[in-house]
């Protein structure tokens, strides 16, 4: 989950700082990892995106024009390549990435159902 | 994952882990996604950098084609212009398999790599492919 969407989503339509204390504490409870989406997830994902690009020989044109943009499609690539299960929300997606998104979503839920599978 | 054409690929020659894609009788006759870096950096992380660009540039060598879109190379494998693809989109690969069962014609094969994800590397056992798939 992106931790600067709580404002955005859980205190300004409520104005109640409570709601979002309230819902920290789930989410605490229930284990999320909280991904600050900053410069730094940026630059992981683009030190992975320029050593493709290297080895592989290919020039890829950029998914985002925008910084908005740069920290969506860092978001959901440190999401496709990291161990997180389910991805709570970001920004604003891209039509490419949303796919990606999407697909991944599937493929991690479909190992969720075999992990539960195997503990039940 | 890897997948294969079971026409072209015996199952007892199929790769069974990433490193045998790096044998010379794969050169030329592998797909490649040009966007996989999801894939890409996931390897790096389980490997750590220094295995795992390693492995990348020898790959690199083995003369792959390179195409855009998951759905294209799944297509083209399953028709046999490609003989394999280093790394599919799994989803896209399974809606492919039961539109084929469709018509009692499986064409490819599921291989999960145990490194395709950090939750499937601890994996101990490899997850068990339905034998319809195969």
């Amino acid at each position: 989950m992106q931790e600067t969407l709580l404002e955005e989503q859980f205190v300004k339509p409520s104005g109640r700082t409570d709601v979002k204390s309230a819902f920290m504490a789930k989410i605490r409870n229930a284990k999320v990892q909280m991904i600050s989406v900053d410069d730094s997830l940026s630059e992981r994902w683009e030190h992975y995106e320029k050593l493709f690009q290297n080895i592989f020989k290919l020039t890829i044109a950029p998914f985002y024009g925008a910084q908005k943009e740069r920290s969506s499609v860092s978001t959901v690539g440190y999401f496709l390549f990291s161990s997180c299960a389910l991805l709570l929300s970001v920004v604003e997606l891209c039509s490419s990435g949303a796919r990606q998104l999407f697909g991944t979503i599937r493929s991690k839920l479909a190992v969720l159902d075999y992990l539960r599978g195997r503990a039940l | 994952m890897t997948a294969y054409n079971t026409r072209l690929i015996a199952s007892t020659a199929a790769p069974r882990a990433y490193g045998d894609l790096l044998e010379p009788r794969w050169s030329g006759q592998l797909a490649f996604e040009q966007t996989a870096i999801e894939w890409f950096a996931t390897l790096l992380r389980h490997w750590g950098e220094d295995k795992g660009l390693a492995f990348m540039r020898r790959l690199a060598g083995q003369n792959l084609k390179i195409l855009n879109g998951n759905t294209l190379i799944t297509q083209l494998v399953a028709a046999g212009e490609h003989a394999g693809a280093v790394s599919l989109n799994g989803p896209r690969v399974e809606l492919h398999q039961a539109a084929r069962r469709a018509d009692q014609n499986g064409l490819l094969s599921i291989r999960r790599s145990s490194t395709s994800s950090r939750l499937a590397s601890r994996r101990t056992r490899p997850i068990p492919t339905p034998p319809s798939f195969i």
